[in-house]
């Protein structure tokens, strides 16, 4: 079997699993439903070597993973518990196998150490699913410290995007944190979440595509689907086109990953491509819908609320197109980017 | 269509690349080509074309048995994508190259293969696309050139429009109607005729920059040999569909406003501030994601198939932003655009005359969006 078509099989196996548990009005601060089976099976270990407790399989198989749940818009902290543990390492080894977990980067955060502890002061905002954290996995400049959730040092304060996922305020104060092996870097924790949120938003969009091509085909008006009308049929086009390119894109950032060459780059590219992406597709999917799908009732504000959210969630889009740009011209340069342009790593699919 | 091709390593990729590269430097220190946006299209040297054909870079996908390389269709990317960074010229084989070869080595009889395949790839037979006629553009299923059968093969009537090159090709590709009175899209046949035949008139079309591309091309009771039909009689419909799979996905459909994107990062390095940055970052985005999607279409043709969506997807996003690019240099340049030349105003005057063809030529971006459309909505 070619690697695409394993990836699809696990991606069909993926929708199976989540479809049961995947609900019209979600709980915010809760585990939500089908956490269970899907920390069971071991999806937020892919990617992370047997050897330290993970599930095997690379980062590709994560990102099929993520990818395939957008595709349900499903509610779950699968990116951030795999994020955590892929920041926290051989001390995650410990936790339970359905512990949720978050990781968040130390900008504000200052670091003591007392009696072989770590203490944390400081204030983190818009941390993911905090409020239903058991883990909290701080990545600082040259250190890397661990919480257990909740905890008396720890105030978070609960608070949702508007996909009604967790953002949480979290206050540390004089917090003790187990200092752990220090094994990843805060850049590389956000080229690693801006990454699989890109691969979500390419997922999700493809649901909300779906969801449109549906509607087009069997709503019809003046006697006939409105698929039929040459603008409709064009917006259709235009979403299917975008997720196409954003898709791979996110693909190139995949082997760029894996590979350890221009990573930063490659996934600024993945995400500034799934965003806009995003953006298109949020728009065109409720305008051929009509009225029908700016109702509650309809599925489609599931998937169109993630996107909306999730285009800045790994830092501002706009940031990430900033950083590419300067890149381009003041360390690249023309001949620089030209290289970077033409130096896909896959030479066999 | 398969047949064996030479595994390609990444070390075998980037030799080709510097030797590409190396061919291009030697002419540019030789001033022997002015490098300019849409050479796929302008810029025509005969010279230029047996150079690369000495080197086997015309024809690289096709068997070696036929005069080709025997290489992927990744080789030729490489090879395709220097030459129109450097604005090579390139437009004297590059229909040949890219797509009619292709189209023999798909539908062509052996003796077909035998007879034009070598004579391509040594730069000596250059071909036209005869397709779109006056009231057949976008429709091209409505073309009414005929091909009536005769003693030994045909005889073409009709009038072609738009034909790039046709005043100094060999061959032209024609696509005609060898018979009439079912559907529009049955009846239709791909044929190859010799542009010196009797019975040829050419006749110029000149662009809006004034140049000489364009050309209509009548028929008048020309004849064409039975062995000059390219696969079945009354096939041609498939055919074509699947020939514009290779016209459509190759990177000239990104790349051609790319010097001007240099031009453009040069000036935002010198005097650019964080907006133009954000700008610069985005446009970079798009045209790594382009040239990923370029990638995989490369990859699929080496795999035999033919990515008749993905094509149309590629050009469709492609072209829209060898427009964009247009657009964000004249805002970051600071120059008035210029009859085209040397400079950045003529530079800039280049691409902005030549842009509107971009999503013209090679189907309109609402066909392509209709054919999408379509591939996503049907059950």
């Amino acid at each position: 079997m070619t690697l695409a078509k394993s990836r699809a099989l696990l991606a069909d196996i993926v929708v199976d699993v989540l479809g049961p548990h995947v609900h019209h009005d979600t709980p915010r601060h809760e585990v939500p439903d089908g956490w269970s089976t899907v920390a069971e099976l071991g999806w937020p270990l892919v990617g992370l070597d047997e050897a330290v407790g993970g599930a095997g399989g690379t980062l590709a198989d994560l990102v099929a993973i993520v990818e395939a749940s957008g595709r349900v818009a499903a509610h779950l902290p699968l990116i951030e518990t795999a994020l955590a543990r892929w920041a926290a390492g051989a001390a995650a080894g410990s936790w339970g196998p359905t512990a949720i977990a978050t990781a968040v980067t130390a900008s504000d955060v200052s670091h003591v150490e007392r009696d072989g502890t770590m203490l944390l002061d400081g204030t983190l905002t818009d941390v993911r699913w905090a409020s239903v954290a058991a883990h909290l996995v701080v990545v600082g400049d040259g250190w890397t410290g661990l919480l257990d959730l909740p905890s008396e040092d720890v105030l978070s304060e609960r608070a949702v995007n508007i996909a009604d996922e967790p953002r949480c305020t979290v206050q540390l104060t004089a917090a003790r944190a187990d200092l752990v092996a220090h094994v990843r870097t805060a850049g590389d924790l956000r080229n690693r979440l801006a990454l699989l949120r890109s691969a979500a938003m390419v997922g999700t969009a493809e649901g909300a595509l779906q969801l449109a091509i549906e509607h087009v085909r069997t709503c019809e008006q003046f006697d006939r689907p409105v698929a039929h009308f040459q603008l409709v049929a064009g917006a259709v086009a235009q979403m299917a086109s975008e997720v196409t390119i954003a898709r791979g894109a996110v693909e190139g950032a995949v082997d760029a990953h894996l590979l350890g060459a221009d990573v930063t780059a490659r996934t600024a590219a993945a995400l500034v491509t799934a965003a806009r992406a995003a953006s298109l597709v949020a728009r065109s999917a409720h305008q051929v819908h009509g009225a029908i799908g700016i109702t509650r009732e309809h599925a489609l504000h599931r998937f169109t609320r993630r996107l909306w959210a999730w285009r800045d969630d790994a830092g501002p889009e706009r940031a990430w197109q900033e950083h590419l740009g300067r890149h381009h011209v003041h360390e690249l340069g023309p001949d620089g980017f030209w290289d970077l342009l033409t130096s896909t790593c896959r030479v066999t699919p | 269509m398969r047949h064996e091709i030479e595994p390609e390593t990444d070390e075998t990729l980037t030799q080709l690349r510097t030797d590409v590269r190396a061919l291009v430097a030697g002419w540019l220190a030789d001033g022997r080509f002015t490098p300019r946006p849409d050479a796929w299209l302008r810029g025509y040297d005969r010279d230029f074309t047996r150079a690369l054909a000495e080197r086997g870079w015309i024809g690289m996908t096709w068997p070696t048995t036929f005069g080709g390389g025997g290489r992927s269709n990744l080789a030729r990317l490489v090879v395709t994508e220097e030459l129109l960074r450097a604005g090579a010229p390139v437009a004297a084989h590059w229909i040949a190259d890219r797509q009619i070869g292709p189209a023999i080595m798909r539908s062509g009889t052996r003796a077909l293969q035998e007879e034009l395949l070598p004579r391509i790839a040594a730069g000596e037979a250059t071909f036209c696309l005869c397709m779109s006629e006056t009231e057949a553009g976008s429709d091209l299923a409505a073309v009414r050139t005929r091909a009536t059968k005769v003693e030994g093969g045909w005889r073409l009537d009709g009038a072609k429009i738009w034909t790039s090159q046709a005043h100094r090709s060999e061959y032209a590709y024609v696509l005609a109607r060898t018979s009439a009175g079912g559907r529009k899209h049955e009846g239709l046949t791909e044929l190859i005729a010799d542009m010196a035949s009797d019975g040829v008139t050419v006749r110029p079309i000149h662009d809006l920059q004034g140049e000489h591309h364009f050309n209509e091309v009548l028929f008048d009771g020309t004849f064409v040999p039975d062995r000059w039909v390219l696969g079945e009689v009354g096939d041609g419909w498939r055919q074509v569909t699947e020939q514009l799979a290779f016209e459509r996905g190759g990177p000239e459909r990104v790349l051609s406003t790319y010097p001007l994107l240099e031009a453009l990062v040069r000036a935002v390095a010198a005097q650019g501030d964080r907006s133009d940055l954000v700008m610069v970052g985005g446009l970079s985005a798009r045209a790594m994601a382009l040239r990923q999607m370029v990638w995989e279409i490369a990859l699929a043709l080496d795999r035999g198939e033919a990515p008749i969506r993905e094509a149309a997807m590629l050009k469709h996003l492609g072209t829209a932003f060898e427009q964009e690019v247009a657009e964000q240099a004249r805002h970051v340049l600071g120059v008035v655009p210029r009859p085209p030349g040397p400079g950045p105003g003529g530079l800039l005057g280049d691409a902005l005359l030549a842009s509107p063809g971009f999503t013209i030529r090679g189907g309109t971006s609402e066909v392509l969006l209709g054919i999408i459309a379509r591939a996503e909505v049907a059950p």
